[in-house]
């Protein structure tokens, strides 16, 4: 399930770092799948309450560490060495996790069923 | 009445003079939306979900665009009536140039509205900055069907304007109203001329189309990009950018069908028109004259009239919609509001 973290103030004299922070730890942790876009730099800055230029300097702090590639047209990716698992993927556990809170059903029940038909899927008999 | 008389009623005739006027398309698409609407309340989907259920900042922010698509859509509808009522009945201007825009028009001052409240008052710095997941776009709150549907109508009435535009006639003022249809082996006679969706109809829908393309466009991509207030209201705030999203699309939608479905009923007449009679010659027997797309004309003029009970629905079922949201907006926040806030706060 995909939960939307505070800007937290672990460094309160470089927002930069704090928002490099926070984006490597969504990329480390798999919740943005390979080669998943990431927003623009205008969208980020607005939702994070910082100038762009802030959020220009965090983007760049990902991309020296290898975890997104940046390219003119195709704006700023999730490195595919960097994530755990493809964007589709992400996408489909986005979509669940989505449907089975509007169905108000709970994470528990929900990752129950998942290893259940997990394992029917992945059994060979 | 005989029963000769009776049985010689065609059924396809009685239905076609009854669907002749937008006014019985407008009955139609009544019956329509109150069988939807009844679907939706007794299943409740109505009413479970939304920023209602969130507190007054949500309220605050999202009310006011989807009470003003619900106005939009009204007024869309009304002045389209208003305005066929008025030439029809009225004053007896009959076709004037602007006649197949006004429905395009209207809906691009409505939604220009409505981006104009989403970017001022819809649009507020968060509460608590939440680091951003995933990239928002024009798409992001929009279902595919709807969009697909819109294409559909938006490439059906660009394809129509244009060959239309093509085939029209110029009159003796210069103006591209009539299509003209000429007498096979008979160079010597006035072809017939009959009232056609020529370029003088068709260019002030595609400019008023291009205009609402781009206005439809800017106001999806502002929904989608405005940042959110804070965490617990996100799965909230998701559900009320896909309403107005939602009633955006369906008012450029019903927009391009009125037009359409009015540009359709005047290419069917061309279709209709297939004799043409001459007074002292041919032994005063009718000539014959047959448009070459008369029986796609007919076609078209067949299905107007669906085409506007699917534009008159979407318009009513998005007024219900922001209408219905706004009384619940204005009623005072229940206590079990902040819990179920905190419930379904901070999941995507």
């Amino acid at each position: 399930m995909t939960t939307h973290p505070m800007l937290a103030s672990t460094d309160e004299t470089n927002p930069a770092r704090d928002i490099y922070g926070q984006l490597r730890g969504l990329i480390m942790s798999g919740q943005l799948g390979a080669n998943e876009r990431l927003p623009t730099v205008r969208q980020a800055a607005a939702d994070l309450g910082v100038s762009p230029a802030t959020a220009a300097k965090a983007y760049k702090l990902l991309e020296q560490d290898g975890l997104v590639v940046s390219r003119t047209a195709a704006g700023t990716r999730v490195a595919a060495s960097a994530a755990l698992l493809p964007q589709g993927v992400i996408r489909q556990v986005r979509a669940l996790a989505e449907e089975a809170a509007s169905a108000g059903a709970t994470l528990d029940d929900v990752v129950d069923v998942l290893r259940a038909v997990w394992r029917t899927h992945t059994d060979p008999s | 009445m005989t029963l000769a008389r009776a049985s010689a009623i065609n059924p396809l005739e009685l239905a076609g003079a009854a669907f002749s006027s937008p006014l019985v398309s407008l009955v139609g698409a009544l019956v329509i939306a109150g069988v939807v609407g009844l679907i939706a309340t007794r299943t409740g989907r109505s009413a479970a979900r939304g920023p209602a259920a969130e507190g007054r900042t949500l309220r605050t922010r999202y009310a006011p665009e989807h009470r003003a698509l619900g106005i939009v859509a009204l007024a869309t509808l009304i002045v389209f009536l208003a305005d066929f009522l008025i030439r029809t009945y009225v004053s007896g201007v009959g076709l004037a140039w602007w006649a197949f825009a006004v429905p395009l028009a209207c809906a691009v001052i409505g939604v220009g509205v409505v981006f104009g409240i989403i970017a001022t008052h819809g649009t507020t710095p968060p509460d608590s900055p939440i680091v951003p997941s995933a990239r928002r776009t024009w798409l992001s709150f929009s279902s595919a069907p709807t969009l697909v549907v819109a294409g559909v109508a938006l490439l059906a009435l660009v394809s129509t304007s244009v060959a239309a535009g093509v085939a029209s006639s110029p009159d003796d003022e210069g103006r591209y109203v009539w299509l003209t249809i000429p007498i096979p082996n008979e160079g010597d006679i006035d072809p017939i001329r009959v009232p056609f969706y020529g370029w003088t109809y068709s260019l002030p829908v595609l400019v008023c189309l291009a205009v609402l393309v781009a206005v439809t466009w800017a106001t999806l991509d502002r929904n989608a990009a405005r940042p959110y207030v804070k965490p617990e209201t996100v799965a909230a705030e998701r559900v009320a950018r896909r309403t107005s999203a939602r009633g955006t699309v369906r008012i450029m939608t019903a927009a391009t069908l009125l037009a359409l479905a009015a540009a359709w009923r005047l290419i069917a007449g061309a279709g209709s028109i297939s004799t043409l009679t001459v007074m002292g010659q041919n032994g005063d027997a009718p000539y014959d004259a047959v448009w070459r797309f008369a029986e796609l004309a007919v076609a078209a003029g067949w299905c107007a009239p669906v085409l506007e009970v699917i534009a008159f629905t979407l318009l009513l079922l998005v007024a219900a919609t922001g209408l219905r949201r706004t009384r619940v907006a204005n009623s005072s926040p229940t206590p079990a509001e902040p819990a179920q806030a905190r419930a379904t706060g901070g999941v995507r």
